[in-house]
């Protein structure tokens, strides 16, 4: 439903898009002319460059314009976004934002440029899907199981998460604080150092991306929640923590560009990069990674990713205070 | 146990299609060609190659391809190392201390052709491991925890410390150094910034390629530049081809050691060919009858290092397949190969894609022959290199060193990396300081630091729990031992001396 609502609104701002282009900027309605380039602000191989590219893939076929997608990974994404932020705002240079890069700001690191305000929102793609996970042997049926366990027991539950900040641990910090649970937070390199944790029994659950996904198909492993506000149709069975009445963080996927792009330009962006979320390639490349399809227009991504921030810096905050 | 030969015939009977062999063959002349050219590694070769495979071909043949590209870089590595002190990839860089100074003597024939031999049999031991006693041996790797993995680069740390021939005073220095090093960037326990000085490059830490290839490479450049005297790299004559008598005496057990501790480090997550090539260098030179002379051109500290990196690459594919845990970058990268083309690695990878598997490691005997038959007949063609006149070889390996780093992440600060590790080196070879202590802590700061602050989380603070745990117990002794039996022979030759 929701994405045939996209696909006729991606309809509708191409339309837009043409009728704009009928003014005088004589540039912009041949948008575009020439390559675009595409940011990964992260390695290749990851769940972003993999979804990226193949959204990618699926725009320039829409948009008659090849579109380059370069690496530039590092400095938990500062480098490449900080490059984007400078790039010439002509729809030429585009990008994909995760949630680790406004993440960084509510922890109050310094960014050398606005975590909101430097970025036009071109589309949304979609979540990443989170889950709370644990051995299939482990004593916890339920989250409520194993929060009551964390209350009775402080500080002797471990869990591993990618790491300091990540969406995954802010999740679990957001439900141990509204719980009254603690648990104590062992920081993995990356969300594939979590899962040789909890099966080495390192760590008694993971908050995770769907490392565990292949391990719950076998048994191994009880998946207790997951962080979508709703239920997922691959886990019908499993709770969402919206329903157990639990906040969660989303791990979200947008495609952005410089502030001050042409508005003609970016609806014509728009307008193909959610038509092609309706893509059979990438389609499947999404349900292999776990990541939920979402469409969404530019500016509601930019108010989804500003409400976000500011739920995160609360969180923070929250935590701070709680002496965590 | 007969199942699993079944199965392999089976997987043999897939490889041997003339479509996979193309594949394969493919995979390991790309594979050797990314290994020798300094800064280009197998990482973005394959990265690069991703989309192409999710056009072309079959899964399998794509994986074979992808998988020869791997094994293969590990064939290639070796040979920049040994001929210009320029570690073709990250896993060869130990290979520089007695390869290159073989090739100095005019013995880059035969150190090129044991690297290759060497390659060739641990590949071959590891994936016999890798068909017979993979899965269990897996499944035993998770247990190796924080504790276990902060004893390991412990006694990494410890061992490299000896790795130079000079004063131990200096190995430590040059191993703490690495150390500090290696800690620049952002704290992966509190998230706040070590050392970076504002810099947000430095934020991810000094990344790891560029500063091999400047300390080892390019500050080889410089020194022989310094010198003027030179025509080529060459001291002497070049001798013969192919390893002596005496050669294949010294080689062969090195090879075997290489073999088995590659394979069991290639196993745990967050091993890899680098550590299993540290390890067996210095446990050769530990061994060894006449310590001394490594690092002035003993064959074994070839061997053995070479054998271990094979090894360590061709074991890390049971995590990866058996366990969907990629241990390293490249095997992440496969890890996505695969998930484009809708395999799932994992505990069902065994059960739902038992042609894949099997095809894949069956097209690992296939590719280690080519490999082979393919580097043996090159080795002639590679020494020839050194006639080059070193006015012309030197732009040319500092021009590719730069095309190579920039290549990594698209990034001009890691240009300058390079080209400040180069200037460090050449400062370095000029005051007699060996690099390499500095250049393995640099690789194991991040395994120590990681592993040492997560395993105290676990324990609540309480250092015992290194002690307490057997592995890491056993390893922590091995390194007390160590460190105990340097410091006696140092004291014992001081007396000695004075």
């Amino acid at each position: 439903m929701k994405s045939m609502l996209g696909f006729r609104l991606g309809v509708a701002a191409l339309a837009c898009a043409g009728f704009l282009a009928h003014g005088p900027a004589g540039a912009q309605d041949k948008f575009p002319e020439r390559p675009i380039t595409m940011i990964v602000p992260w390695g290749p191989g990851g769940s972003t460059d993999v979804s990226g590219r193949a959204l990618a893939k699926a725009a320039e076929a829409l948009l008659g314009q090849p579109i380059v997608v370069v690496n530039k990974p590092g400095a938990s994404t500062m480098i490449g976004m900080g490059e984007l932020a400078n790039a010439k705002p002509d729809g030429y240079t585009i990008g994909t934002l995760s949630s680790t890069s406004y993440m960084l700001k509510a922890q109050g690191r310094q960014l050398p440029y606005d975590a909101v305000e430097a970025f036009s929102y071109i589309s949304y793609y979609g979540d990443n899907l989170i889950g709370i996970a644990v051995l299939a042997d482990a004593p916890w049926k339920s989250l409520a199981e194993l929060i009551a366990d964390g209350k009775a027991h402080p500080g002797k539950i471990k869990y591993g998460t990618a790491g300091v900040g990540s969406t995954q641990h802010l999740t679990t910090e957001a439900l141990m604080l509204s719980s009254g649970a603690k648990f104590v937070h062992i920081p993995q390199k990356g969300s594939a150092g979590s899962m040789p944790a909890l099966l080495g029994k390192h760590v008694d659950f993971i908050t995770e991306v769907s490392v565990w996904a292949p391990f719950v198909a076998e048994g191994k492993v009880r998946l207790l929640a997951v962080s979508t506000p709703k239920r997922t149709q691959a886990y019908p069975d499993v709770p969402s923590l919206g329903e157990l009445g639990y906040n969660s963080r989303r791990s979200l996927q947008a495609i952005i560009g410089p502030a001050g792009m042409p508005e003609p330009v970016r609806l014509k962006l728009e307008g193909a990069f959610r038509k092609a979320l309706d893509n059979e390639g990438f389609r499947n490349a999404m349900k292999t990674l776990h990541m939920e399809v979402i469409d969404l227009a530019g500016p509601d991504v930019k108010k989804l990713v500003q409400s976000e921030l500011q739920h995160a810096t609360e969180l923070v905050q929250r935590m701070k205070a709680a002496g965590n | 146990m007969s199942s699993a030969f079944d199965m392999l015939l089976y997987g043999f009977s897939l490889a041997f299609q003339p479509e996979n062999l193309i594949f394969a063959l493919i995979g390991s002349v790309l594979g050797t060609f990314v290994g020798v050219l300094p800064g280009l590694g197998p990482v973005a070769t394959i990265a690069v190659l991703l989309p192409l495979t999710y056009q072309a071909g079959s899964p399998l043949g794509s994986i074979i391809m992808l998988s020869a590209i791997y094994y293969g870089a590990m064939y290639g590595g070796s040979t920049t190392s040994i001929l210009m002190r320029l570690p073709g990839e990250a896993a060869s860089v130990i290979t520089c201390l007695d390869g290159y100074e073989m090739a100095k003597q005019g013995r880059a024939g035969p150190a090129l052709a044991i690297a290759a031999i060497g390659s060739f049999v641990a590949g071959t031991v590891a994936i016999v491991g890798l068909t017979f006693v993979g899965p269990a041996f897996a499944n035993a790797a998770v247990d190796f925890g924080p504790p276990e993995m902060f004893s390991l680069a412990l006694l990494g740390v410890v061992l490299c410390a000896s790795l130079s021939g000079g004063p131990p005073l200096r190995g430590i220095a040059m191993a703490l150094a690495g150390i500090l090093l290696g800690l620049v960037g952002v704290d992966l326990m509190t998230g706040v910034e070590r050392l970076s000085m504002g810099s947000i490059n430095l934020t991810g830490g000094i990344e790891l390629v560029p500063m091999l290839m400047g300390l080892f490479g390019l500050g080889e450049v410089f020194h022989n530049l310094s010198k003027q005297d030179g025509a080529t790299l060459l001291t002497t004559k070049i001798g013969k081809l192919m390893p002596t008598r005496r050669d294949w005496r010294e080689s062969i057990p090195a090879i075997g050691r290489g073999s088995v501790v590659g394979f069991l480090i290639g196993l745990l997550p967050g091993g890899g060919a680098i550590l299993g090539s540290l390890l067996s260098y210095t446990m050769e030179k530990r061994v060894s009858a006449h310590p001394e002379r490594f690092g002035k051109g003993a064959i074994a500290g070839v061997a053995g290092p070479e054998s271990a990196n094979n090894a360590a690459a061709t074991s890390s594919f049971v995590p990866l397949l058996t366990l969907g845990l990629p241990g390293n970058a490249v095997t992440a990268v496969l890890f996505a190969g695969l998930l484009i083309q809708n395999i799932q690695p994992g505990p069902m990878m065994l059960v739902q894609h038992a042609d894949i598997f099997w095809g894949v490691i069956a097209s690992m005997y296939v590719g280690n022959m080519m490999l082979l038959v393919l580097n043996l007949p090159l080795v002639g063609l590679w020494v020839q290199l050194l006639r080059v006149p070193f006015w012309l070889l030197a732009p040319a390996i500092v021009m590719v060193s730069v095309f190579g780093t920039y290549s990594l992440r698209n990034n001009w600060f890691d240009v300058g990396v390079l080209l400040v590790s180069g200037g460090v080196g050449y400062l370095f070879r000029a005051a007699a300081y060996e690099a390499a202590p500095m250049a393995m802590a640099f690789i194991l700061a991040d395994i120590l630091d990681t592993s040492l602050r997560q395993a105290l989380l676990m324990s609540d603070h309480s250092l015992g729990i290194f002690f307490t745990r057997p592995r890491s117990g056993v390893i922590l002794a091995i390194a007390a031992v160590v460190v105990v039996s340097q410091l006696y022979s140092y004291h014992r030759r001081h007396r000695r001396t004075s």
